[in-house]
């Protein structure tokens, strides 16, 4: 499935929100979706099955990949599964930062966002 | 974690996201998803259940959500350019599909529809016929409002009695009753310059009875005040009338007509559908009335029925309250009159629907068993098609179809087959309707026609659809279980146990309810046939009557009558001529009387009969004791009368009969004052109330004694009577060409038309009955003849190893007649347990008469044998070689 990836080239607002949270290292769903909740201030809640939805997505791209838990949890679910962003991933929302970079400047440039924006 | 203790909400959603989800996702990342939600869902639950609601809320969006995007991903089989059809595209597409497939399948598919198409006929028609009789309201304005009032004598063997204006008055004066309206109906002779004299059924009002009702003329208008009060002579015609006489000549309005040789004139036509209280052709205010005091018109004069409309705010129970009060007040102030009189109320639909319900609901029930057979028929056809069909479904699975999608296809298929056989069914509704309606219209006295229209229609089409949900499902799940790879290439047609399990419970069931309506329909027959066989008393072979009603000419009826019996009973033909003022199977005046010498508790009151010559002769009641009236009973000489052996049995027993002296008070009508009547003669009883109904007491006294215009000839035949009516007209106009002589009736027609409801009975559940047999036989044709075929293999080895034919039969037959004994039983219990039910529509015979059910049951059981045994025989006839060849 390769070049399926382009596709999903401009990342989504969601994807680029989970990709970002599993950046920092080995992340699990629940906490992904606080640390989204948080981040936007409460602006996006993502449920449950959409974030797993998305994270299967990723996994068949091979934009994230599965860790074991981070040496700093003791106890945890069974059912828990952790997971932290592939090298693919990395450059896939490097490259998306780079084009939204692009994208602001061409937009200041033509008087539509002030300075102080981002 | 610790799965029994987890939250409901948890549970729940772990459910929910288990059927929602695709399988393949739920099971790469569901625990995953439960646990994440488990987690949020601790969090919210720990700030507010407001918040747990709303994460819950979120969530279940995100699943459902998740679930058609996750389901628009799974791998397409083929490549190619995807294009989503609209879905009522699909949908047409799938119907398309499944006509194709039912096409292919033809003789099945004929069978399904038209099994659906009987069933439905059946539901249709009985379900108009309820919904148009029963449910609808009445066609006047605000009809929940109209009540009846019926007067009682409280005596015992009162009876009910007319009202008079006065009292109607009364009524309408109470506070729960908006306006009240006496009213009668008779016939009475009416001329004019357009044709022949004719017999019309005239209805006097006391008062607006058309305003009452709120009903608007199409033509003219209704009576005023002023013209009531004033007791003009006006007229309102029928709508059938007005066009078949007056060809609906609008210039009609300020016409004259006779009536009865008084003018009235025209001043409006009705609509069509107006029929209160019957389809009657003229509607006249009464009057005016003989004796009016101050105080009113005499109380005495008892000549209404009573039609009211309630106010709207009380209740009948209300009205009744005040009624009853009224008829103390009445019974105090006017004791001569109102003594031991009480009132009833009743809302009009009651009135004039009450004897249909329960025939109506028990058609309605025996319908309801005939869908269910059809509906079980069907099922078994279906599932015995479905396991042929595996290998489709099987095919399509592969080809990456969901179950759900053949489940969809599934369905549709029966659902295109319901309605094909629910249009086929309506159609047959209209034609079973035109039959019941030709072969009964009396019956159905609310609405002049009962037709399969928007209510019927939509029912209908609401119940196919329902059935061929409900059949398809069946089915269906047998389906859902196919997973592609286990069929292709394996046995290709076999039926799982459980389901062979499913199609017998179906049969059984079906025989059962099948038993059920035979038993009702042969108790019904059973009844008809003791109801024919009744002795009506009177010999009514070459009898025939003849209604007239003399008066166009002024002339008095006694002299009228002398002159009809002498120009008819010369004929050529005609064996006895007589005269009667009621024809045997009708009620007569119930009049109350007292015999000198004996007091009783009870009240004696008998049917009042002035007859002319030799009456009893010539319909042929028997003498039983005492003599006949002769020409020397005239107007001068002492009272006599005859009674019938009834009036001997209720009010003479053990007492002198002949020379026992009756005294009656007339309020009204033919007898003017008290008189006595010394009874001379007893004859037989004449079932006077209608076969099925013990005669009730009677005295005929001589029509010189007691003139009465309106009355019946009766003309005995030693000829067919067809042979000699012409004659008998000619004749009569010789007397009075005025004179409408067209009511002419065969008495063997009266009897018939007496039994009538009984036959009709009789006729639908004998038809439902014969149905469900059919269908029911079918069945077990169908279930024995795939499971014969499921066994050829079996039972090819038992022929090749040397099994006789016979014991092949046996062994095949054994199983239609363990699922007929078993129905029949079921169906026996059944009939006993809703005996109660029939009962009332039986005569003669027990609901629960061993005979009756004996017989259901050996033929029901024979039936289905036979039904077993073609499958059985051809079972026999497969040659054992080709069959063990083809399955290896």
């Amino acid at each position: 499935m390769t070049g399926r990836g382009r596709k999903h080239i401009p990342l989504s607002a969601m994807d680029m929100q989970i990709l970002l949270s599993l950046m920092q290292g080995p992340n699990h769903g629940y906490a992904v979706i606080n640390e989204i909740a948080e981040r936007t201030g409460n602006e996006m809640r993502v449920g449950t099955s959409t974030l797993y939805a998305a994270i299967r997505r990723m996994l068949t791209d091979g934009w994230v990949k599965e860790t074991g838990a981070p040496p700093d949890v003791e106890r945890t679910d069974v059912r828990r599964r952790y997971y932290e962003v592939t090298g693919e991933g990395n450059r896939i929302l490097r490259s998306e930062a780079r084009r939204i970079d692009q994208l602001r400047r061409v937009l200041k440039r033509g008087g539509l966002l002030s300075d102080e924006v981002g | 974690m610790k799965a029994p203790n987890r939250p409901f909400a948890v549970r729940l959603y772990e459910r929910l996201a288990r059927s929602m989800l695709p399988a393949e996702f739920y099971r790469d990342v569901g625990p995953q998803i439960v646990e994440s939600f488990e987690a949020l869902y601790a969090d919210a639950a720990r700030q507010s259940w407001f918040t747990a609601v709303g994460l819950f809320l979120r969530e279940l969006r995100s699943i459902i959500g998740t679930g058609f995007r996750e389901r628009r991903r799974l791998p397409r089989t083929f490549p190619g350019r995807r294009v989503r059809f609209p879905i009522w595209r699909r949908i047409a597409g799938d119907v398309r599909t499944s006509v194709r497939g039912l096409w292919r399948a033809k003789g099945l598919s004929a069978v399904v529809v038209v099994m659906i198409a009987l069933g439905v006929s059946v539901t249709a028609t009985v379900f108009a016929l309820v919904d148009q009789t029963l449910l609808r309201s009445l066609p006047y304005s605000d009809a929940k409002d109209l009540v009846t009032v019926t007067v009682h004598d409280v005596r015992p063997g009162g009876g009910v009695l007319a009202s008079s204006q006065t009292e109607i008055d009364n009524i309408a004066q109470l506070p729960g009753v908006a306006s009240a309206v006496g009213y009668d109906v008779i016939e009475l002779n009416l001329a004019d310059d357009v044709g022949d004299p004719m017999r019309v059924e005239i209805v006097r009002m006391g008062s607006d009875l058309i305003r009452l009702l709120g009903i608007q003329t199409v033509l003219g208008r209704s009576f005023t005040n002023e013209e009531i009060v004033q007791r003009q002579h006006l007229a309102l015609l029928g709508h059938h009338v007005w066009q078949q006489r007056y060809g609906s000549d609008p210039g009609i309005l300020g016409r004259s007509v006779l009536i009865q040789a008084v003018p009235y004139t025209i001043i409006g036509v009705l609509p069509a559908r107006f029929a209160f209280p019957t389809r009657a052709d003229v509607w006249t205010i009464d009057g005016p009335y003989p004796n009016v005091s101050p105080q009113g018109i005499d109380r005495a004069d008892r000549r209404y029925f009573v039609l009211a409309r309630r106010e709207r705010q009380n209740t009948t129970k209300v009205v009744q309250r005040q009624l009853q009060a009224l008829a103390i007040q009445l019974a105090e102030t006017y004791p001569a009159t109102n003594r031991d009189v009480s009132f009833s109320v009743e809302p009009l639909h009651d009135t004039l629907t009450g004897s249909l319900r329960r025939p109506l609901y028990l058609l309605l029930g025996a319908a309801g068993f005939v869908l269910m057979i059809v509906g079980g028929n069907v099922a078994s056809l279906l599932l015995v098609r479905g396991a042929s069909r595996h290998k489709e479904w099987a095919v399509r699975r592969a080809l990456g179809a969901s179950v759900a999608r053949i489940r969809a296809l599934i369905v549709i298929e029966t659902v295109t087959l319901s309605v094909a056989g629910g249009l086929l069914g309506l159609a047959g509704a209209g034609l079973f309707l035109s039959l019941v309606y030709r072969i009964s219209p009396a019956e159905f006295p609310v609405v002049d026609t009962i037709a399969v229209d928007g209510p019927v229609i939509l029912t209908m089409a609401g119940l196919a659809t329902v059935m061929g949900v409900v059949i398809g499902l069946m089915p269906s799940f047998s389906a859902g279980r196919i997973v592609g790879s286990e069929i292709l290439g394996s046995r290709g047609a076999t039926s799982s146990r459980s389901q062979q399990r499913v199609q017998t419970a179906m049969v059984v069931g079906q025989i059962a309810l099948a038993t059920v309506l035979a038993v009702s329909a042969t108790l019904l027959a059973v009844s008809f046939q003791k109801l024919t066989n009744v002795d009506p008393g009177f010999d009514r072979a070459n009898l025939i009557t003849i209604r007239l009603h003399n008066g166009s000419n002024g002339r008095g009826p006694v002299s009228f009558w002398r002159d009809v019996v002498d120009v008819t009973s010369d004929i050529p033909g005609v064996a006895a001529v007589a005269g009667a003022a009621f024809q045997p199977m009708e009620v007569g005046f119930g009049q109350q009387i007292s015999i000198r010498g004996i007091s009783s508790t009870i009240r004696p009151s008998a049917d009042f009969m002035p007859v002319v010559g030799n009456f009893f002769l010539t319909v042929g009641v028997p003498l039983l004791e005492g003599r006949l009236f002769t020409v020397d009973d005239d107007a001068e000489a002492p009272g006599v009368a005859i009674v019938n052996a009834s009036f001997v049995r209720r009010y003479l027993q053990g007492n002198r009969v002949l020379g026992a002296v009756i005294e009656k008070t007339i309020s009204r009508g033919a007898w003017g004052a008290t008189r006595s009547l010394e009874i001379v003669g007893v004859v037989g009883d004449m079932r006077n109330r209608g076969l099925a109904i013990e005669p009730e007491p009677m005295i005929a006294v001589p029509h010189e004694q007691s003139p009465f215009g309106y009355m019946r000839l009766f003309i005995r035949t030693s000829v067919d009577p067809g042979a000699v009516v012409k004659v008998v007209q000619e004749r009569i106009w010789s007397i009075d060409p005025l004179l409408p002589v067209d009511d002419l009736q065969y008495m063997e027609d009266v009897v018939h038309q007496s039994v009538r409801q009984t036959r009709l009975m009789m006729y639908v559940a004998a038809t439902v009955a014969v149905l469900a047999l059919i269908l029911s036989a079918l069945g077990v044709l169908g279930v024995v003849s795939y499971s014969a075929n499921q066994r050829n293999r079996e039972m090819s080895i038992r022929m090749a190893l040397g099994a006789m034919d016979r014991r092949v039969v046996g062994l095949i037959m054994r199983q239609g007649l363990v699922m007929a004994l078993a129905g029949v039983l079921l169906g026996l219990m059944g009939a006993w347990a809703t005996s109660g039910f029939l009962e009332s529509q039986l005569f003669e015979v027990q609901a629960t008469d061993p005979g009756t059910l004996g017989l259901v049951a050996v033929v029901l059981i024979g039936v289905t044998l036979v039904a077993s045994y073609v499958p059985a025989r051809r079972a026999t006839r497969t040659d054992p070689v080709h069959v063990l060849r083809a399955e290896s």
